[in-house]
């Protein structure tokens, strides 16, 4: 979103906000495992998307665009999840997640902005469409267009709509599929010339990354396995173990689709 | 020693350009001619296998990605700073930067070709082209090619575009009324990304931007017209009008 002129006053000048699609995944777990990667103390606000709280009129105001995630700090209504990433890195003391060196803040900007324009919408239309789309349709059924007139803007009801009513053609899953294999690639050739994706220093690149890929073992199973993507599997593994992954994990519930 | 691979003084090849000249760089100038596909020949995907343009080459190593580009130039050499040093600024910078990329990047060059290269125009690009369009790299942009040149855009394409831009005008509008620049006090990246995008688009849909509905937008772009920075990136045409200069863009998103 673009940033607003003269933002509101939320909350407490020394309180820190995060309003978050629950479990904490995809652009809403990028934010939150920063967070803790940087030990800082926030207030969890889940929003639930199964009940479509992102377009509540409360919520509107906080984000007019109806986007999660959205991060409140010193009363400055801080959106989307990638620029955030950086902001949030800079206003807390904690590890450093930008490295040092320009070449590899540049890889890291460059890997954050292929994950939002190609892999996490690709990854997105195949979990609605498998997952997402028919528990939306069980749970609302006739009500579901009332539910989309309710989007903000005219693009996103289309939007919301095909991803509801599980309206994609055949050709652009196929399409996103071949996306996500480019991206199994991708991370792998990159993966088996550094340990982590921007080079030598773990980054906010690793973090966004992890929020979208570490469901692939499971989306694609034949190309993200120890035998065709061994390094690949070793970075999984080693994102989490670390404790910042291991502490959301343990504060994520279940995936809905999964209770 | 710095090179800079790039097309027309337009859109993404102009941002770099304005950089390097506000930073008082030294730099080879590389023109690469996108209507004549010099990015798929063999000499350029020597340099970048992408077959992106604009890129930069510093001590060997190729950048891509133009909002990246002058991040990286911003960080590494001296000069006038182009980015915020605080934290809430330079997220303002960024989301410019997104807005730019993500929503006028792509909707400019639907609506950019669509009125600026007519059908006969593409017709003759297709003809002397065809051998080529296999041998641009990325699968997403080999897509936007073909469909530029071989049927063009659809009134659907281009309503939702128009729509999307005058979204995002509206919002600069808003913004440029009140304050002279985009990110805090200051000229910044965030004034050059979206500059680069929106110089030439009262010619081309005027419509979207007029003395009437965006006099905010106006007096800012004009403001930015002026800078010396932005009149020598100007200069390195080679066409009578860089502004009318237009390839198909980056995809739009398509979750809107």
């Amino acid at each position: 979103m673009v940033p607003m002129a003269s933002s509101a006053p939320h909350g407490r000048g020394d309180m820190v906000d995060l309003y978050y699609f629950e479990p904490p995944n995809a652009n809403s777990g990028k934010p939150y495992l920063t967070l803790l990667e940087k030990g800082v103390e926030f207030t969890r606000r889940e929003i639930s998307f199964l009940d479509f709280e992102q377009h509540s009129p409360a919520y509107l105001k906080i984000n007019p665009k109806g986007q999660v995630p959205t991060l409140i700090h010193e009363g400055r209504v801080i959106t989307e999840s990638t620029p955030m990433g950086e902001y949030i890195d800079q206003s807390f003391a904690g590890p450093s997640l930008i490295p040092a060196d320009p070449l590899e803040r540049w890889r890291m900007r460059c890997w954050s902005k292929y994950l939002d324009v190609d892999f996490g919408p690709a990854l997105s239309m195949i979990a609605w469409s498998r997952f997402v789309g028919p528990m939306m349709r069980a749970r609302h059924g006739a009500r579901a267009e009332t539910v989309i007139g309710n989007v903000p803007t005219q693009e996103r009801k289309i939007a919301w709509s095909t991803a509801i009513h599980g309206t994609f053609t055949e050709e652009q899953l196929a399409e996103s599929g071949q996306r996500l294999a480019r991206c199994a690639l991708k991370v792998e050739g990159s993966l088996s010339q550094r340990p982590w994706i921007a080079g030598n220093t773990y980054s906010l690149a690793d973090i966004n990354l992890y929020n979208f890929f570490a469901p692939m073992p499971m989306f694609l199973p034949d190309m993200v396995n120890p035998s065709v993507s061994p390094h690949t599997m070793a970075w999984l593994q080693r994102m989490a173990q670390r404790p910042a992954v291991k502490q959301m994990q343990a504060e994520s519930k279940p995936a809905p689709w999964t209770r | 020693m710095l090179s800079l691979y790039h097309w027309e003084p337009n859109l993404s090849s102009v941002r770099p350009l304005i950089c390097l000249y506000e930073k008082g760089l030294e730099f080879a100038s590389h023109y690469v001619d996108i209507l004549a596909f010099e990015h798929v020949s063999q000499p350029y995907l020597a340099i970048n296998p992408d077959g992106q343009v604009p890129a930069l080459v510093h001590n060997g190593r190729v950048l891509t990605e133009s909002s990246f580009i002058c991040e990286y130039l911003d960080e590494v050499f001296p000069g006038v700073p182009l980015m915020p040093s605080d934290a809430y600024g330079r997220w303002q910078v960024h989301t410019w930067q997104k807005l730019a990329d993500e929503d006028l990047a792509p909707s400019v060059a639907i609506v950019g070709w669509h009125r600026c290269v007519s059908a006969d125009q593409r017709a003759a690009i297709l003809a002397r082209s065809t051998d080529r369009l296999a041998l641009i790299p990325l699968q997403d942009r080999r897509n936007g090619w073909e469909l530029a040149l071989a049927r063009g855009y659809d009134a659907a394409r281009l309503d939702f575009s128009i729509a999307k831009l005058r979204r995002a005008i509206g919002q600069l509008e808003g913004h440029l009324c009140r304050q002279e620049w985009l990110a805090g006090h200051a000229y910044s990246l965030a004034d050059i990304s979206v500059f680069s995008m929106l110089n030439g688009l009262q010619g081309v849909a005027p419509e979207l931007i007029s003395h009437g509905s965006t006099p905010g937008v106006l007096a800012w772009l004009e403001r930015i017209r002026q800078r010396p920075a932005v009149q020598a990136s100007l200069a390195v045409a080679r066409t009578a009008n860089p502004v009318a200069a237009f390839a198909p863009g980056p995809e739009q998103i398509r979750w809107g």
